[in-house]
């Protein structure tokens, strides 16, 4: 049997001194920024959709594949971002193997809604074919500057967490973000095929999983600067 | 493990945090008392280095009573604390690897401390601790002697008494990776500490 070592009572007392000089988040910080966040995001995709409008030929699409394209991508959403904003059980984030499962997963399954659904359903009105690479970079900016405020919204929820995996959660947090702004493109863009959807609509993913990878990994540089 | 759980598996630990993130700012003193002497004996068999495991032990609860308003109530503060120190000393190994490399001495100012003496009271004979602690110091060397994280994820999971879960989250790894780097550094233990009673007994 071992003895718990216990740090000396001078170290408590500058503990405790050092505490004195520290700001700390006031309670239910946490509840004002889920909310605060919440109201932002909302509030942000309804401005957007206001502004870039619903696509023309809405009412001429098929129903089952408009929901079912409409429903996952809401679900995908709607999870990512829960998986992305967790604080865990142990204040640490989520699960690892929850967020690989979402970091891999959800890109997986809308690529499968996207090739699987968009060829039969809402993209086929306008159909593109060849260039699809230059029409798709249109979309993807806009998915991009869509989402941008989005991953802003979601580091700012996180932050003064400290994360298990921050990069792992940073990469949820870009995808949640895409995922919104994918959806919301989705009923705005008019423009047919998967592949226009997949490089356009999808690919943005990528980097915006990357930039909240870099942005939430960026700080244990910090942590190791400021001791 | 060092923080007894209540059946309704809350901590004392957790309750107090809970209170403090209520805002009742006494309850600080009361995590610290709470939870310092499992982290920092947490980072001393870490780091084998008392000032550096006081000044992380600080640290870690200097970030957790900055994050109060982050917590959430019913969270373990065990395992959050100890990611924290974990990383924390990582952190450090990397900035200063030399220095950490070579242990100190542990000298014990804590027999002092009127809550060390009463723990004490509870303590087996001499000739007991005695053994226990040749044992312990020996598993600390070889620990010493595998990669940190095995040696983490056996110290979680046997020395701190955390569940693979939480051991998980400590480590920001998956259960399974857990489960394996204990039980690889339960092998590389068995080995290292054959061969230290071999050479201790001689040809």
């Amino acid at each position: 049997m071992r003895l718990p070592e216990r740090p000396s009572p001078a170290a408590r007392d500058r503990f405790l001194r050092a505490t004195a000089s520290q700001t700390a988040f006031p309670p239910r910080t946490w509840i004002r920024r889920i909310l605060l966040g919440g109201a932002g995001a909302t509030a942000w995709l309804l401005s957007m959709v206001s502004v870039l409008g619903i696509r023309h030929d809405w009412h001429d699409l098929p129903a089952f594949s408009i929901v079912t394209t409409v429903v996952g991508l809401l679900a995908a959403a709607i999870v990512s971002s829960a998986i992305a904003l967790a604080r865990g059980r142990s204040m640490v984030g989520t699960a690892t193997e929850l967020l690989s499962v979402a970091a891999w997963g959800i890109p997986s399954l809308l690529f499968l809604l996207v090739a699987g659904m968009d060829p039969h359903g809402p993209s086929t009105m306008v159909p593109v074919p060849g260039a699809q690479l230059l029409r798709a970079w249109p979309c993807g900016t806009l998915v991009t500057l869509v989402a941008l405020p989005l991953v802003g919204i979601g580091l700012y929820v996180l932050r003064g967490l400290f994360l298990s995996r921050p990069g792992l959660v940073g990469a949820c947090v870009g995808l949640a973000a895409a995922t919104w702004a994918h959806l919301l493109l989705r009923v705005h863009c008019p423009i047919g095929g998967a592949g226009h959807a997949i490089l356009g609509h999808l690919l943005p993913s990528l980097p915006l999983m990357a930039l909240g990878a870099w942005a939430l990994r960026g700080r244990r540089h910090h942590l190791r600067r400021s001791r | 493990m060092l923080i007894a759980r209540m059946a309704d598996g809350e901590s004392p630990l957790d309750r107090a945090m809970a209170r403090f993130a209520a805002g009742e700012d006494a309850a600080l003193a009361e995590v610290y008392d709470l939870g310092a002497p499992a982290v920092f004996t947490f980072l001393l068999r870490l780091s084998k280095e008392r000032p550096l495991a006081e000044d992380l032990t600080q640290e870690t609860f200097l970030r957790i009573h900055r994050a109060r308003g982050l917590y959430r109530s019913g969270a373990s503060v065990l395992p959050w604390a100890y990611t924290i120190a974990r990383r924390l000393f990582l952190d450090s190994v990397r900035s200063r690897r030399p220095e950490v490399a070579e242990s100190a001495t542990i000298d014990g100012d804590s027999e002092t401390d009127p809550a060390h003496r009463a723990h004490a009271r509870q303590m087996p004979s001499a000739e007991e601790m005695l053994a226990d602690a040749e044992l312990a110091q020996a598993v600390d060397d070889a620990l010493a002697k595998i990669p940190e994280a095995q040696a983490s994820a056996f110290r979680l999971l046997k020395g701190e008494g955390l569940s693979v879960a939480e051991a998980a989250a400590v480590m920001g790894t998956s259960k399974g990776a857990v489960k394996l780097r204990a039980h690889r550094a339960y092998l590389a233990l068995r080995g290292l500490l054959r061969g230290a009673r071999v050479e201790r007994q001689g040809p």
